[in-house]
């Protein structure tokens, strides 16, 4: 049973693929329980009832899913945003993570570790002054804050161009920061997530639709996989809000 | 006599009970599987919140109902919406790997069918490829009795010979009685003959166990190599085509190994070693690491 509350500080929304990477983001998520914290959790095909028990044990009234390998991380990530929407809780942030583990790069782990940094207990205690300035909407590692955009050519740095451009069209966007957090882990404000979901033209059951199956990767060509890591950051930017790098 | 993995019985009912006597486990796997109307987002949202509200901790499926104007035409997203979310719930019933969905099927006529086949498309486009819909139509029953598990022994064969089929009784229920009034004719009437066939069926349930978990495992595989794969192909692509991950350093590799090789590799080898020299005097390198290969070579 939930816990009776108006509002959450956190809704975590977390997806775990990698086993073996389970404990490891499970102990760092741990310093989230000291507040009052929703714990929404996806997993992969291959986990053990096991895995499920030790989550339910850890975290006490986390709502667990798991959904069909379609969009990776960013896929489950969007699922995960569906059900915490249909179960009508509401929160001051939500923090959006997933076991970033990316085996075909040499430097994966270390990249985790950073985008990880947010969840520090340092940061955790330090999160309303990040947030302060209500223009804040989004608070990242600032080491993977990028923007592929070129201003002088219109055109995004990535195989993912066409497909970012028919995006922001199709969903009226219209807004000059092309800031993201490469790695889409992240702290957001519910508000934000909310009101940009609840848009007419943002259509969740399309974009999941439209996300490729299986650990698509964009070396050769765009994907929609890739093209929603980016929007996941512009759903903050396109209303005005920025990203605040720590 | 232990009934499990022999039996799943699914007893239909609507939310409403859920209030009365929750999810109770049994001898004889009783799961719930409540009726929700087609297309009515309320029916699912109330399923949704009871779900969490009761912290539900029991495999339980859904029975579509039709509903007013129901089984026809387009389906309704925010209804898509909401089945999807209690599809994933990690305790959603599943034979095999397959989401069980049962649905009241009333009538023969075509738009049930185009309607099955739309539900099935539109779950498989959104990744939930193995949906088993389970017609109740030649067994819905208004109440339980010897008729109805009589025909439960014909199963018996169908079980034994196709490993892919549960065997499944339904009932509908009103009240918790009634599960225990269900379990005790079950006893009775199929007692002996499940007794014989009990290690069968354990074996069988075994074996398609292992078989999913190794299926799962071929699956996790097959996407970790994907990866690896697709690295080295990345790789030995031209660099010029790979500046998509330039952010990360990585995309100029292929240059970097050119780079190196034209650079220094070429160069002859009494000319690397005055550069080493120069790098000692000028304070990059331990002198003591010319001579022994043990020692730290260089200052950060």
């Amino acid at each position: 049973m939930l816990e009776k509350t108006d509002r959450y500080d956190y809704i975590v929304i977390c997806h775990l693929f990698y086993p073996e990477e389970v404990m490891n983001l499970l102990d760092k998520l741990k310093a989230l329980k000291k507040y009052k914290t929703l714990f929404v959790f996806n997993l992969g095909n291959f986990f053990n009832p096991a895995v499920v028990e030790m989550i339910k044990q850890e975290f006490n009234k986390a709502l667990i899913y798991i959904n069909p390998p379609k969009g990776r991380d960013i896929g489950a990530k969007l699922f995960l945003i569906n059900a915490v929407f249909n179960i009508n809780v509401s929160s001051k942030y939500v923090l959006i993570v997933h076991d970033k583990k990316s085996p075909h790069l040499g430097n994966g782990v270390q990249w985790r570790n950073e985008l990880l940094k947010v969840i520090s207990p340092l940061c955790l205690t330090k999160m309303d002054h990040y947030f302060q300035d209500d223009k804040v909407g989004i608070v990242a590692s600032a080491s993977f804050i990028q923007n592929e955009f070129n201003f002088q050519t219109k055109k995004f740095n990535s195989n993912s161009n066409q497909i970012l451009k028919g995006l922001i069209s199709k969903l009226c966007l219209n807004f000059s920061d092309f800031n993201f957090i490469a790695g889409s882990i992240y702290v957001i404000r519910f508000d934000i997530l909310k009101s940009f979901f609840e848009k007419p033209e943002t259509d969740l059951l399309e974009i999941i639709k439209d996300l490729e199956e299986g650990n698509e990767l964009d070396f050769s060509k765009g994907t929609y996989i890739h093209s929603w890591e980016r929007m996941l950051s512009w759903i903050a930017t396109s209303q005005g809000y920025s990203i605040y790098g720590i | 006599m232990e009934f499990k993995n022999l039996i799943q019985n699914h007893l239909i009912s609507d939310i409403s009970v859920y209030e009365e006597i929750g999810l109770i486990g049994s001898d004889i796997d009783s799961y719930f599987s409540f009726e929700v109307k087609e297309g009515n987002v309320q029916d699912l949202q109330k399923l949704i919140s009871e779900l969490i509200d009761k912290g539900n901790n029991q495999p339980f499926s859904v029975t579509i109902l039709k509903g007013k104007g129901s089984f026809e035409g387009k389906l309704n997203g925010k209804w898509v919406l909401k089945l999807i979310t209690i599809l994933a719930d990690v305790n959603y019933y599943k034979f095999g790997n397959s989401h069980i969905v049962f649905v009241e099927k009333l009538t023969d006529d075509s738009s049930f069918e185009k309607w099955k086949k739309n539900l099935v498309s539109e779950l498989a486009k959104l990744g939930f490829k193995n949906i088993a819909i389970v017609p109740l139509e030649s067994r819905t029953y208004t109440d339980f009795n010897l008729k109805e598990v009589s025909s439960v022994e014909s199963d018996f064969t169908d079980l034994l010979m196709n490993e892919e089929k549960p065997l499944i009784v339904f009932s509908r229920i009103s009240s918790s009685k009634e599960i225990e009034r269900i379990e005790n004719r079950l006893k009775e009437k199929l007692g002996q003959l499940a007794e014989n066939i009990l290690q069968l069926v354990k074996y069988r349930n075994l074996s398609l166990q292992k078989e999913n978990e190794t299926k799962r495992y071929i699956l996790y595989l097959e996407e970790t190599v994907k990866t690896k794969t697709d690295y080295l192909d990345l790789l030995l692509k031209p660099s010029a085509d790979t500046d998509a991950f330039s952010e990360l350093g990585i995309s100029k590799i292929q240059q970097i190994k050119n780079f190196y090789y034209y650079e220094y590799e070429i160069l002859p080898l009494w000319f690397k070693r005055v550069g080493h020299v120069l790098k000692v005097i000028m304070g990059r390198r331990n002198f003591k690491s010319l001579f022994d290969n043990n020692v730290k070579k260089y200052k950060n």
